[in-house]
């Protein structure tokens, strides 16, 4: 265990707290029949529970040596960039999004060749195309390229 | 005699053409899947379960089926070629495949890892014929307090092997369960954490949350990683062992298939587990421990026995009890409720087609498997050559597509990348994925057997305690996870004592 595992069990903490919190606006129990609160205000109180225990063992723990940051400005842009292809897909269409994304992943984060990238963008959409559209008949957003 | 004409009946719908060439391609996949680095066997069903919606569910079961026992033997080469695990239960296979590599006997490795994974993993298919049925019939009689402990069981069990820290493999258990509760109360229809969110009623599906965290996490790990984007170059010559490496290897396949097969039949364990134990057994066994690790033959024999037999046995919990084991099985698990087919006791009354058609596929499958890897294997070893950012977008592509054709919605695709950048926190704080999975398929079951039993008992918790078998059950959950910790504070305290008697 190290620090950095004390901020995360803390905020594991509140996520059961939120759980437990919002568990109190359900019926706990019938007579003796269990309601809807009653597994997941258990199953806060465990989390709870366990997430205060690495908590304490964090903060007794040695700072940890390395923040592991490095590689974390590519990571957010390509999670920025899965996000934008997912929201503008019903405009733009499935497979258009879908090919934006993938090049600019392979090309602009990954730093693939530009030839490697729009082969391997072009072909992934293809085959996506071709096994979900076509074969499976998906019913993708279409865009005003028709795909 | 009944089980034979089970068979038969299995055999009549695995020997098909159109479920041959399904087994078929199943094994072929897994085989690539297990080769390609990053991306395991419960990513692999996860990304292609949305291909096999339109198809029989037992033609899509048969090869799924094949993707998980085919990943095997595809983990294989790449831990004897590149020294690197294709899946997590090959890495003992590394410590001797390699070695033999470098010794330019990679083909020989190779070759005895095919026909000890064929011979232990029809070994283990027989088993599982045998023990499932009985085992069935047993569970048959099983009410909810005993499924509520072989719940508890699984998920504690696979925390208590977990690689890291078993108290964050507990609390993503518990965040799994916590997560099963979102949507329409199971018993009485109340909405639960949907917070206005229509497509939240019917709860969080497990298919964008299994592709998020095994697929996707594992594509922005990577990302996040230092890239390595020169593809491997790896020489192939010689599959055929010799007479003696059959001979030295033969004891080590059967031990390896048997503890593979009972090491998979327990919930949590797995093939992972067994590779290690199968090669542990197998160094103490040996007359030249010292081989082992520079290139002893039956250190890759043991271990890659022990982990094709252990997917047999990991389906026993899974098709007789509805209960996973691993990783891998709750994606199962989560596809067979997806095609409307609960697993459990009654599957083998009800459905006699899905169990004996899986598992006499199973038996085909293994045959394929040998005929593609013996003279396959330098054909599979140039998957090795595709470039990351190639394998990166093919799975960000199919795991986009295949969770938006779940329910045609854009919803669980954004489900999925949620959980996909959950998965690489999880990642880089060492949280495994496998408990949260887990905990979310199991969470429907474990609830409402535990209200149903709190229901019979009026309340009281000592039904739990006065049914031996759920009694039985939950103490060898308590065992599993404070056996460890109990074993480790008694070392602790004998070792001072033992200092100050010896000076």
């Amino acid at each position: 265990m190290t620090r950095t595992d004390a901020i995360v069990g803390g905020a594991l903490a509140v996520v059961f707290l939120a759980l437990a919190w919002g568990a109190t606006a359900l019926t706990y129990a019938d007579e003796f029949a269990p309601g809807p609160a009653f597994a997941p205000l258990w199953f806060a109180a465990t989390g709870l529970v366990l997430a205060l225990s690495i908590v304490v063992s964090g903060v007794r723990a040695l700072p940890a040596g390395d923040s592991q940051t490095q590689g974390l400005a590519r990571l957010g842009l390509a999670v920025l960039a899965v996000g934008l292809a997912v929201a503008v897909a019903p405009a733009v269409g499935f497979h258009t999004a879908m090919a934006a994304l993938l090049l600019f992943i392979t090309l602009a984060v990954m730093r693939m060749s530009p030839v490697s990238a729009v082969a391997t963008s072009v072909t992934t959409v293809a085959i996506v195309y071709v096994v979900f559209d076509r074969l499976l008949d998906v019913p993708f957003p279409h865009g005003p390229l028709g795909f | 005699m009944e089980i034979l004409q089970q068979l038969g009946l299995g055999l009549s719908i695995a020997l098909t053409p159109e479920n041959l060439g399904y087994a078929f391609l199943g094994a072929l996949i897994g085989t690539v899947i297990g080769i390609l680095p990053g991306i395991g066997p419960a990513a692999g069903i996860a990304l292609l379960l949305p291909v096999t919606f339109g198809m029989p569910p037992v033609s899509a079961l048969i090869m799924l089926a094949g993707i998980y026992y085919g990943s095997m033997y595809g983990g294989t080469l790449t831990s004897v070629l590149i020294n690197t695990p294709g899946e997590s239960a090959s890495v003992m296979t590394t410590l001797d495949g390699y070695q033999l590599a470098m010794q330019g006997r990679a083909g020989a490795a190779l070759g005895i890892a095919a026909i000890g994974s064929f011979i232990a993993g029809s070994l283990g298919v027989v088993a599982l014929m045998l023990v499932a049925p009985p085992l069935a019939d047993l569970a048959v009689l099983f009410g909810p307090t005993e499924y509520f402990a072989l719940a508890v069981l699984g998920l504690i069990t696979l925390s208590g092997m977990s690689d890291t820290s078993v108290r964050k493999a507990l609390i993503m258990a518990v965040a799994g369960l916590a997560l099963s509760t979102v949507g329409l109360d199971p018993i009485r229809g109340e909405r639960r954490f949907t917070f206005g969110i229509l497509e939240l009623s019917d709860g969080v599906e497990f298919l964008p949350v299994a592709v998020g965290l095994f697929g996707i996490a594992e594509v922005f790990t990577n990302i996040a990683k230092p890239m390595r984007l020169d593809p491997i170059r790896a020489q192939l010559s010689g599959l055929i062992p010799t007479w003696h490496d059959w001979v030295v290897s033969r004891g080590a396949i059967l031990r390896g298939g048997l503890i593979g097969f009972v090491v998979g039949v327990l919930p949590g364990a797995g093939a992972t587990i067994a590779s290690f134990i199968a090669y542990g057994v197998e160094k103490r066994v040996s007359r030249h421990p010292e081989r082992f690790g520079h290139g002893a033959i039956e250190g890759v024999a043991a271990p890659e026995s022990a982990n094709n037999a252990a997917t047999a046995g990991s389906m026993v919990p899974l098709l007789t009890l509805g209960i996973p084991g691993s990783a891998t099985t709750a994606v199962l698990l989560g596809a067979f409720i997806l095609y409307g087919i609960r697993p459990g006791p009654l599957l083998l009354s009800d459905r006699p087609d899905i169990f004996w058609g899986l598992v006499a596929s199973m038996y085909v499958g293994n045959i394929m498997l040998l005929v593609l890897n013996l003279p396959g294997a330098p054909l599979f070893a140039s998957v090795l050559r595709l470039p990351y950012p190639a394998i990166a977008a093919g799975i960000i592509g199919i795991s986009l597509a295949g969770t938006y054709s779940l329910q045609n919605n854009l919803f669980d695709v954004w489900v999925a990348l949620l959980f996909g950048v959950l998965g690489f926190a999880m990642k880089r704080f060492d949280y495994p994925a496998a408990p949260l999975v887990l905990g979310l398929v199991l969470g429907p079951l474990l609830e409402i057997s535990l209200r149903q039993a709190l229901t019979i008992s009026h309340g009281s918790l000592a039904i739990f305690a006065t049914r031996p078998t759920t009694a039985a059950l939950l103490t060898l959950a308590l065992v599993v996870v404070l056996g460890p910790v109990l074993y480790g504070r008694f070392r602790r305290h004998r070792s001072p004592a033992k200092k100050e008697h010896t000076s």
